[in-house]
């Protein structure tokens, strides 16, 4: 906890619900309520909540706005349909990887960017620099609140407290509905690998949808949970598997590149020698790799943990590294308090997601 | 939070239990409550040597990795091996079935410096 850092709208019920609040990218978040290990129990098997209200919202619009994000963002827009959300990086001029977010395409000319809370003033300062003229940022992060409602049952709660019906939906499509009066904004998605919905809308209506979800069933469910739902389906984190010093061939992303636009940093990429391989890996025993540990193959250190931990739903540790490229072919060894542990190389998601397709 | 009167703690949140000449070592349920979802318990080799304040073994939560801190110096003589498969005892049931090592002491002195009960209750008021 940081008496300094600011917390999100929905902070007074996180308290009344047992929060426990740690420094999380300039802000004051709950990690957890009860235990990480029930709250994500619950994401898998019911519903769960997640306050990310901290994350960056950016509505943009305009004539040309389609060409602006096609040429700041790594993946092409142009095919965005209306009503669909797309996975996307932010990159700068050498081709690093500044931030990566949700683009949804809300109307023709109008789309939302999801961004990383860390990077938020960052990504609006170098996102306004290369709009043209026409193309308008609308900054709503502070006066909105998104909420994420994931699990199995997330459908059904959350038609039950909205009352819409989002049966024909599906991942990644971007609705629009009416809350208490007022209008908000649902995407089919979230960060945790199961069904669900993150929702938008102004602060005091969130605050009435936080409660009334969580009287409808859901379990409020902190930062430690999504964390280790996203490792598990494999999702990179900025911060950790990416920076702004690495090029998406270092991180498994090249996928996210489009092919055919000239977007910023495309040159840089393919000029530059990829250096990293970013890899999944299983421990051989029940031991937990934790980020910053160091990655050993063959007596010859090669690598760093950039995210780890230990689920329930494996029996042992798990976790992704960034290796010298072409370093770690199946075994790897990863340090452990001084001990040398082994790992095996295993293709991530870790255990699949359950999306609705 | 529970703490029992008949054992001394530790500022790092140690409880040692005298038991027949040797220590018994755990944490305690203040210290259990802040790590939440134990479920790893890394205990170290049995004859292996351990210094006062210097960690012995390190408990993990979901979170973080903690290192434990002998609460004296000696030998270890035993391990909760059932913590292998059972980490959650240690959040379950820390004074009992969640104890950590036993220690052989080398020097008892050691352990007049530990704190009783109340006071250990004054060093959680006063954190």
């Amino acid at each position: 906890m940081n008496a300094t850092n600011p917390r999100t709208p929905l902070a007074p019920l996180q308290e009344e619900a047992g929060a426990r609040f740690v420094d999380f990218g300039g802000w004051d978040l709950p990690v957890l309520y009860t235990s990480i290990v029930d709250e994500s129990e619950a994401v898998r098997t019911g519903c769960g909540i997640f306050d990310v209200s901290h994350m960056g919202r950016f509505f943009l619009s305009g004539i040309a706005v389609v060409e602006d994000l096609d040429r700041l963002l790594s993946r092409d827009l142009t095919t965005l349909l209306p009503g669909r959300q797309r996975y996307a990086l932010l990159l700068n001029q050498e081709g690093g990887i500044l931030d990566d977010l949700m683009a949804a395409r809300i109307a023709d000319q109008e789309f939302l960017l999801v961004v990383n809370a860390g990077n938020l003033e960052n990504d609006r300062t170098w996102i306004e620099e290369h709009l043209s003229d026409g193309t308008d940022l609308v900054d709503r992060s502070a006066d909105t609140v998104m909420i994420a409602v994931q699990g199995p049952e997330a459908e059904r709660i959350l038609g039950d407290v909205t009352g819409d019906d989002y049966s024909g939906t599906k991942f990644l499509d971007v609705m629009g509905g009416v809350y208490h009066g007022v209008p908000y904004v649902a995407i089919r998605g979230g960060y945790t690998g199961e069904d669900g919905f993150e929702v938008i809308l102004p602060n005091g209506e969130g605050l009435l949808l936080w409660k009334e979800l969580q009287e409808a069933g859901s379990v409020p469910c902190g930062l430690g949970a999504r964390d280790l739902l996203r490792l598990e389906v494999g999702y990179p984190l900025h911060g950790h598997e990416l920076s702004s010093e690495i090029i998406p061939h270092e991180c498994g992303l090249n996928w996210t590149l489009s092919k055919k636009n000239d977007f910023i940093g495309k040159a840089a990429i393919d000029s530059r020698e990829p250096r990293y391989d970013l890899v999944g890996f299983v421990m051989e025993k029940k031991s937990i790799p934790r980020e910053g540990y160091s990655v050993v193959v063959n007596g010859t250190e090669v690598g760093v943990v950039t995210s780890g931990g230990l689920s329930s739903r494996m029996p042992n540790g798990f976790g992704l590294a960034r290796v010298k490229k072409g370093s770690v072919e199946e075994s790897l060894e990863i340090v452990i308090r001084g001990k040398n542990n082994p790992a095996k190389k295993v293709k991530p998601p870790f255990i699949r997601d359950r999306v609705k397709r | 939070m529970s703490i029992p009167e008949n054992l001394r703690y530790t500022e790092s949140h140690e409880w040692v239990r005298e038991d027949g000449g040797e220590s018994v070592i755990g944490i305690t349920d203040f210290a259990q409550h802040e790590l939440t979802d134990i479920v790893f318990v890394d205990l170290p080799e049995v004859d292996s040597e351990v210094e006062a304040k210097k960690a012995c073994c390190v408990v993990e939560s979901t979170k973080i990795a903690a290192d434990i801190y002998a609460p004296v110096s000696g030998k270890i003589v035993a391990v909760n091996e059932e913590l292998n498969d059972h980490p959650e005892w240690v959040n379950e049931s820390p004074y009992e079935k969640g104890w950590l090592v036993r220690i052989a002491p080398s020097d008892k002195s050691e352990l007049d410096t530990l704190m009783n009960a109340a006071d250990y209750q004054s060093h959680l008021d006063s954190e």
